[in-house]
């Protein structure tokens, strides 16, 4: 692909990305980063970036997986600082305020996804199913999982 | 009151006209606002990030200029490649997971081809991998296929660190759906076992979805690849 096309999607995709970077990572340098780095992913697949209807799911989909590695890294090196993310809507079985980095650390990559789809971008089952590539079903099971074990484990460490 | 996701707000920001959620929005101060930030940092891509990382991720990516595929004489069952120049830059997109980094190459019209994430190869293609280990490291490499099934690929006998090739081809089984390649430093048997087995259970999903084994505390990185027909 050459330049001139390539500057085109940047433009084009780039502040999506950098929005969803700058929500996950809470760092501008960070976002920063993090957004040339999920756009070249994104690159590798570049049929994807030809309409919104395929490019935003996509872009969510890649823009999440990789930032919240980049904040798994970022804990296991102990960098902790702005890792919390603030909760969108209020949910019965999950009433914290904030969806800390220790409680989300505890559980698998998809489950990680899928707890931040709903919890924090305030996301419908069916819209995390969709920009996920993953059945609804396998949302609600995972999410009621992972509610079920957060809580406990919140209620352990309030002990 | 709910208020649409993040990502419905991207799409209103492309296309007003189109939205689904314009009447919500027209009469939401608290969606207002939020489209305002993004606004804003829409503004701040344009002006600070587009220019300061346009010619970084324009770049090419890399490819090797001089790669040998030869067909192995021995049974004639294995491929091998002979790749005359050291690995790719470190800011390659297929390489991740500082600082232990995993490279899978593929034959690619007669040159070695490195793989981004997820992308696809033949389901019976050989395959290359390479390395790179920030400090010593106790090395395994395995993978992960659509059925659960994990399979071992190398472990190294004594510690290894820096780049570091791994001996051989490994030639795909055949059948088509996601394999994910792990790398894993220093990781003791039995968590190792027991975080393979969490993913192994969500068959192609989980293959696909964990990037890294959860709950494990040891180094570790992964490239997912999609065997096609």
């Amino acid at each position: 692909m050459d330049r001139g096309k390539i500057a085109e999607l940047y433009r084009t995709w780039g502040p999506a990305i950098y929005r969803r970077c700058l929500r996950l990572l809470r760092d501008t340098e960070a976002a920063r980063d993090a957004t040339q780095e999920v756009f070249r992913k994104a690159l590798s697949s570049p049929e994807k970036l030809v309409s919104a209807d395929t490019a935003l799911p996509f872009i969510y989909r890649v823009a999440t997986n990789h930032c919240l590695n980049e904040r798994r890294n970022a804990g296991r090196r102990g960098e902790t600082e702005l890792m919390d993310l603030d909760v969108a809507s209020e949910h019965p079985d999950f009433p914290q305020r904030r969806l800390v980095q220790r409680v989300l650390a505890r559980f698998d990559a998809r489950t990680q996804s899928i707890a931040v789809g709903v919890l924090v971008d305030g996301m419908e089952h069916e819209e995390v199913a969709d920009a996920l590539g993953i059945s609804r079903k396998t949302v609600s099971r995972k999410l009621a999982r992972f509610l079920e074990n957060a809580r406990k484990y919140l209620e352990r460490s309030a002990a | 009151m709910s208020h649409p996701s993040d990502l419905k707000l991207e799409r209103h920001l492309l296309d007003p006209g189109q939205s689904q959620i314009g009447d919500h929005v027209s009469g939401c101060e608290l969606c207002q606002g939020r489209l305002l930030a993004m606004r804003q940092q829409g503004e701040d891509f344009r002006r600070f990030v587009y220019p300061a990382t346009l010619d970084e991720v324009s770049r090419p990516r890399w490819r090797p200029r001089q790669a040998l595929w030869l067909l192995a004489p021995a049974a004639g069952l294995a491929t091998v490649l002979l790749v005359t120049r050291p690995g790719p830059p470190a800011d390659y997109v297929g390489t991740k997971g500082q600082p232990l980094e995993l490279t899978v190459y593929v034959a690619r019209d007669s040159s070695a081809h490195a793989l981004a994430d997820g992308e696809s190869v033949p389901a019976s293609a050989s395959l290359r991998m390479r390395v790179h280990a920030a400090s010593p490291c106790k090395l395994a490499v395995f993978s992960l296929d659509g059925n659960g099934e994990s399979s071992n690929l190398y472990a190294s006998p004594d510690r290894v660190s820096g780049a570091f090739e791994l001996p051989g081809t490994v030639r795909l089984d055949g059948k088509v759906g996601p394999e994910r390649i792990f790398a894993v430093c220093e990781a003791p048997k039995g968590p190792l076992e027991e975080a393979i087995r969490r993913v192994a259970g969500d068959r192609e999903e989980g293959v696909r979805h964990n990037a890294t084994l959860s709950d494990v505390e040891f180094r570790q990185t992964s490239v997912l690849i999609e065997k096609t027909p």
